[in-house]
C-alpha cells in the first residue's frame, strides 16, 4: 500500500523536523530572533553520541546521556561567550541572527576539524521491518516516532505545569513586566538554550543512529526546522509538532506525484505560502506588535 | 597602542617588505630558474566525496615527493596548491579562477568529481590553462574544451555496458535512482538511452538531492511500479550504502545494477548482504599488475591502509597523471600549447593504470569491464 508508506515515510521524517522546530520556537520565544544554534547542538549531540559509544565504546545508554551533557555545555558556553555579551550591548535581532549563523559554522568547522569530512555511522545491523498493511518501517523508526511524540508530551506539561515553564512563558510574552514580578529573566533564557539544546541533541543523536553522521549534517536541519517551526506557528510548543509532521508529510507524498527532484523544493513552497498567507502558521495568532506593525 | 609598539610594528612591517622585495627579484645564482613550479590541483576536500579526493591527495603527494626526490622539473621543485572543489562546480569555478589569477599556474590536476572538471574548464580554457582530470568520468568533459584533458574514461561506456547486461538478463523493466550532480545524471541518461533502444522500459527516474539522506519516499515508488531491476547511481559510496540499505529496509529484494562504488572496501563490508548479486562495469584495471601492485604497496605502507571508500584505479590514475604532468612539463616547461600538443600526443604509454593513449578529445582510451559481487568478492561477470 503506497499511500501508507508515504505517509509513514513523513511521520519519520517529520518527527524529527518537529523536534528541531521546537528547539528553534523555545528559543525564539525568549529572545526574539531566528537563533541558529540549534543547528550545531544538533550536530554536536550526534558527533559526541558517535564519539562516546563507538570510539570509546561506552556502554549505549550511558554514552548517550554523556553526549547530552556536552551539547548542554555547548549550549551554555555559546550562550555565555556570544549571545550574552550581544545582548548586554542591545544588538538588534540581526546582528544576533548573523553571530549565530557564525556560531553555527564555526562548530561545524570544529567538528570537520577533529572527525574529518568524511561520513560515520554507528553501524547498527540493517533490520528488517515490520509490515503495516504493506507498509514498512523499522524498529528504530517506531523508536524514533515515539520519542518524538513523548517529548512533545513532556514539553506541553512542563511549559503549563511547572514554575520554570511558566517562566519562560511569561519571559516570552513581555520582558519586563516578567522582571518585575520577580522572575530572573536573565537565568530563564539560559535555561531556554538548554532545554533547547537537549532537544535538537535528541534530534541529531536519531537522526545519527537511523541514517549516518557528517560534519554538514546541521544545515539542511536548520532549513527544515524553521520551516516547520514558522508554518507551525513561532513561538508555540504544540504548533511544532503540527508544522513538522506538515512539512513532512507533504513533501513525501507531494515527491508522490511530482519528479523527486522537487522534494525540498516542496517545504520552500509551503513555507513561501506561509508567510504570504498566514504569516502567524497554523496555530498561531497575531500579536499586537504585528499587527500594529 | 604606546609609542614603542608602533616603532616595533613599523619596523617589522619595513622589514617584512625589504625581505619580500629581496626575495622576489633576486637573480637565481647560476641564472637558471630554480623557484619551484607550481602546480595546481583541483578535489573534494570537504563534504562525503572528500573521501575520494583525501586519497587522490595521497597518491599525487606520493608521486609529487618521489619526483622532487628525484631531482624535479630540471631541477626545480614541484609544489603542489591545493584547492578544495567540494565536489561542486561553483567551488571548481573559483578554485580555479584563484589558482590561476592569484597563483600564476599554467597546469591544474583536477576536478576528480566530473563536476569541478566541468566547473573548473572553462575558465581554464579561457586563460589557455592546462586542466587534467585524474577521475572525472562524465561523458560531458569530451567536449569540454582543448585544454581539458584526462588520463579517466568517459562513464559513456559504463552506463551503456550495464544497461546491455540488465537486458541480457532479461530484466526489461527497470527503476533508476541517481543522485542530483552532474555526474551521475549524465551516466544514468547513457544508461537510459541505451536501456530503451534495446527494447527495455524504465517504469520510474527519480533522483535525490546530494544533501540529503532520506531516499525511502524515492523507493517508494520505484517499489510500486514492481521493477525487475534496480539502478542505482551515487556520487560517493556513503550514499550508495544509505541507499543499498533503505532499499533493503523497505524489503526490496530486486535485481541490483550500478557502477564501481560497488566494490569499494566500505561497501563490501558494511553492506555484505546488501550487495551481494549486484552488477556493475568499473574502468578495466589490473591491481595485480607489477607496477600497479608496488604503487599500492607503496600506498599502504604509508597510510596503513588504502583508502575503503576508492577502488584502487584511482590511485593509480591520480599518480599517472602527476608523472605525465611532469613529463610534460620537462619538454616543455610551462608554455601550455606545447604542453597541450605534448599530451594529444600520447600513446600507449605504460603506467600504473595500464597503457594510456590520448585521444584527439583529451579523452584516456580505456574501457570498462562488467563486474558482479559474490560471496563478498569482486569478480568478472
Amino acid at each position: 500500500m503506497a499511500l501508507l508508506q508515504l505517509l509513514l515515510n513523513g511521520i519519520i521524517a517529520g518527527s524529527i523536523y518537529a523536534l528541531i522546530a521546537a528547539s528553534f520556537s523555545l528559543i525564539f520565544n525568549i529572545v526574539k530572533f531566528m537563533d541558529l544554534s540549534p543547528g550545531a547542538t544538533f550536530v554536536v549531540a550526534a558527533f559526541s553520541a558517535y564519539s562516546f559509544h563507538i570510539l570509546l565504546s561506552i556502554p549505549f545508554i550511558l554514552a548517550i546521556l554523556l553526549a547530552l551533557v556536552v551539547t548542554v555545555i555547548t549550549a551554555l558556553l555559546i550562550n555565555l561567550l556570544v549571545y550574552k555579551p550581544l545582548r548586554k550591548r542591545g544588538a538588534d535581532p540581526f546582528t544576533l541572527l548573523l553571530s549565530s549563523f557564525g556560531v553555527f559554522l564555526t562548530v561545524t568547522g570544529i567538528i570537520l576539524l577533529i572527525f574529518g569530512a568524511e561520513i560515520h555511522t554507528f553501524g547498527l545491523p540493517i533490520a528488517k521491518g515490520y509490515d503495516l498493511f504493506g507498509a514498512i518501517i523499522t524498529p528504530l523508526q517506531v523508536w524514533l516516532v515515539i520519542i518524538s511524540v513523548l517529548l512533545f508530551v513532556v514539553l506541553f506539561f512542563f511549559m503549563k505545569t511547572t514554575k520554570l515553564g511558566k517562566a519562560m512563558r511569561a519571559v516570552a510574552d513581555e520582558k519586563q513586566v516578567a522582571a518585575t514580578l520577580g522572575i530572573n529573566v536573565e537565568k530563564t533564557t539560559t535555561k531556554t538554550f538548554v532545554i533547547s539544546a537537549i532537544l535538537a541533541g535528541i534530534a541529531g543523536i536519531l537522526v545519527g543512529l537511523e541514517q549516518n553522521i557528517e560534519h554538514n549534517m546541521g544545515f539542511a536541519v536548520i532549513l527544515k526546522g524553521i520551516t516547520a517551526s514558522v508554518v507551525g506557528g513561532i513561538g508555540n510548543v504544540s504548533a511544532a509538532l503540527l508544522g513538522g509532521f506538515l512539512i513532512g508529510i507533504v513533501e513525501n507524498v507531494g515527491i508522490w506525484y511530482l519528479p523527486s527532484g522537487y522534494k525540498d523544493g516542496i517545504a520552500f513552497v509551503i513555507l513561501i505560502l506561509f508567510l504570504l498567507l498566514r504569516p502567524q502558521g497554523i496555530l498561531g495568532t497575531r500579536t499586537r506588535e504585528e499587527t500594529s506593525g | 597602542m604606546d609609542k614603542s609598539a608602533k616603532w616595533v610594528l613599523s619596523i617589522v612591517v619595513l622589514l617584512l617588505i625589504v625581505v619580500g622585495l629581496f626575495v622576489a627579484f633576486s637573480p637565481s645564482p647560476e641564472g637558471k630558474e630554480t623557484r619551484p613550479i607550481k602546480l595546481g590541483a583541483i578535489m573534494p576536500l570537504s563534504g562525503d566525496a572528500a573521501a575520494y579526493g583525501i586519497p587522490i591527495q595521497q597518491a599525487t603527494d606520493l608521486a609529487i615527493k618521489e619526483i622532487n626526490a628525484a631531482g624535479g622539473v630540471d631541477g626545480r621543485m614541484i609544489k603542489v596548491v591545493y584547492e578544495n572543489g567540494a565536489c561542486a562546480g561553483k567551488e571548481a569555478t573559483s578554485a580555479a579562477q584563484k589558482l590561476i589569477n592569484v597563483d600564476k599556474i599554467k597546469v591544474i590536476l583536477g576536478g576528480l568529481c566530473s563536476g569541478e572538471t566541468l566547473g573548473a574548464a572553462p575558465v581554464a580554457e579561457e586563460n589557455k590553462v592546462i586542466l587534467f582530470s585524474p577521475g572525472s568520468g562524465s561523458p560531458d568533459i569530451t567536449k569540454s574544451g582543448d585544454y581539458i584533458f584526462r588520463n579517466f574514461p568517459s562513464d559513456a561506456t559504463s552506463g551503456g555496458k550495464v544497461a546491455q547486461a540488465a537486458i541480457d538478463n532479461g530484466h526489461k523493466k527497470v527503476a533508476i535512482i541517481a543522485e542530483q550532480t552532474e555526474y551521475a545524471q549524465a551516466v544514468k541518461e547513457v544508461f537510459k538511452t541505451t536501456f530503451e533502444a534495446a527494447g527495455g522500459e524504465i517504469l520510474t527516474d527519480e533522483s535525490y538531492a546530494s544533501d540529503s539522506s532520506d531516499f525511502r519516499t524515492q523507493l517508494t515508488k520505484m517499489k510500486a511500479t514492481n521493477p525487475d531491476g534496480l539502478y542505482v547511481l551515487s556520487q560517493t559510496p556513503a550514499k550508495y550504502g544509505l541507499v543499498l540499505k533503505q532499499i533493503s529496509e523497505l524489503g526490496m529484494n530486486q535485481q541490483i545494477y550500478s557502477n564501481e562504488f560497488s566494490a569499494a572496501e566500505d561497501i563490501l563490508k558494511d553492506y555484505k548482504e546488501e550487495i551481494e548479486g549486484a552488477i556493475y562495469a568499473e574502468p578495466s584495471f589490473d591491481d595485480k599488475a607489477p607496477k600497479a601492485k608496488e604503487l599500492l604497496d607503496k600506498i599502504l605502507a604509508e597510510h596503513g591502509e588504502l583508502s575503503g571508500a576508492l577502488p584502487p584505479v584511482y590511485f593509480a590514475t591520480a599518480y599517472d597523471a602527476v608523472y605525465l604532468l611532469k613529463d610534460a612539463l620537462v619538454e616543455c616547461g610551462e608554455d601550455t600549447d606545447c604542453i597541450k600538443k605534448f599530451l594529444y600526443g600520447v600513446t600507449d604509454r605504460a603506467g600504473t593504470a595500464g597503457m594510456l593513449t590520448i585521444d584527439e578529445n583529451g579523452d584516456a582510451s580505456f574501457s570498462y569491464v562488467l563486474r558482479t559481487i559474490k560471496d563478498g568478492k569482486a569478480m568478472d561477470v
